[in-house]
């Protein structure tokens, strides 16, 4: 028999070899947790990343437009509900804007009775 | 993939789950169904040693999972992975003899990892005290049965360096498995 050649108790004993050894268990769970560092594997049930990203996004919007809509609905309430004359906007002669002292500031001066439900009112 | 056990899903379902969504449970079934066979491959390949054993069946796995998308699926998945495994041992073998001597040239003596004179050995431990170059061509040939010019493309050979280290490795167990008296005269 050629030197190179296997003989037939030499192939055997090779097949007799086993093809699969178990490892520890830690190795399992040493390997996913790596994986998940590197992000290329989810926790059970956890969203993928692109999912988590779109429902913290849609959660914002809902947010958001709730608190849109309570804004509009407290910023909305009517002056005359909140018991305010309305100011007059008349000019005091041509285009030229009237002077300040000549609007009516009823509200801000202290010798005047306010309207109830109207405690602070400041002009700029 | 839809509502069947993962334990009969095929590799491609699994992977394609893995792949889209990082789906840990198709990678633990993934995981369970090739790691024993890349266990015992890694652990032959790097002479017995556990730890080194279990580093390269990890480091194959993230290889496997970060490569996923390229595998185009013209292999088992399993071939591909024994491929990936091989590829982690040679580095880490390549690693592990870092300034010592090129394990393909002919210089390397089978004694120097040898049992004692004295000590008959099985196969398994033959093979696992083997010189790594004359290791892994002997695992991969005779136990993995790849050709030669796989193996040659795997470690950086040529595949008559392929061949002329299989003549050695093969005449190197011959030896190590011999009568210990034998063995002295060889």
């Amino acid at each position: 028999m050629h030197d190179d050649e296997l003989t037939q108790s030499e192939l055997e004993a090779l097949s007799s070899l086993p093809r699969e050894a178990r490892p520890s268990d830690l190795l399992e769970e040493r390997t996913v947790q790596a994986l998940r560092e590197r992000g290329w594997i989810h926790h059970r049930g956890a969203l993928p990343i692109p999912l988590a990203w779109s429902a913290v996004a849609a959660a914002c919007l809902v947010f958001f437009a709730a608190g849109f809509a309570i804004g509009q609905k407290q910023g909305h309430v009517k002056p005359r509900e909140a018991g305010i004359a309305t100011q007059p906007t008349t000019m005091t002669g041509g285009d030229q804007p009237p002077a300040r002292d000549s609007m009516d500031v009823t509200l801000a001066r202290p010798d005047v009775e306010r309207p109830s439900g109207v405690q602070h009112v400041v002009w700029f | 993939m839809k509502n069947e056990p993962l334990s009969q899903a095929s590799d491609r379902e699994l992977a394609s789950d893995l792949d889209r969504g990082g789906d840990e449970r198709s990678f633990r079934a993934l995981y369970r169904r090739h790691t024993p066979r890349l266990y015992q491959l890694a652990l032959r390949l790097l002479g017995g040693d556990v730890r080194d054993a279990e580093d390269a069946v990890q480091e194959t796995w993230i290889r496997a999972v970060e490569g996923l998308q390229r595998f185009r699926w013209e292999a088992a998945f399993g071939t591909w992975l024994g491929g990936i495994a091989v590829n982690v041992c040679r580095d880490a073998l390549r690693r592990r003899r870092r300034g010592r001597e090129d394990p393909w040239e002919d210089t390397v003596e089978v004694a120097q990892s040898a049992p004692p004179a004295g000590e008959r050995i099985d196969l398994e431990r033959a093979i696992a005290a083997l010189p790594e170059g004359y290791r892994m061509i002997l695992v991969l040939h005779d136990i993995e049965s790849l050709p030669h010019d796989a193996i040659a493309a795997h470690l950086g050979i040529s595949a008559g360096t392929s061949k002329s280290q299989l003549h050695r490795a093969r005449r190197a167990v011959r030896t190590l498995l011999s009568p210990p008296d034998e063995r002295q005269r060889a």
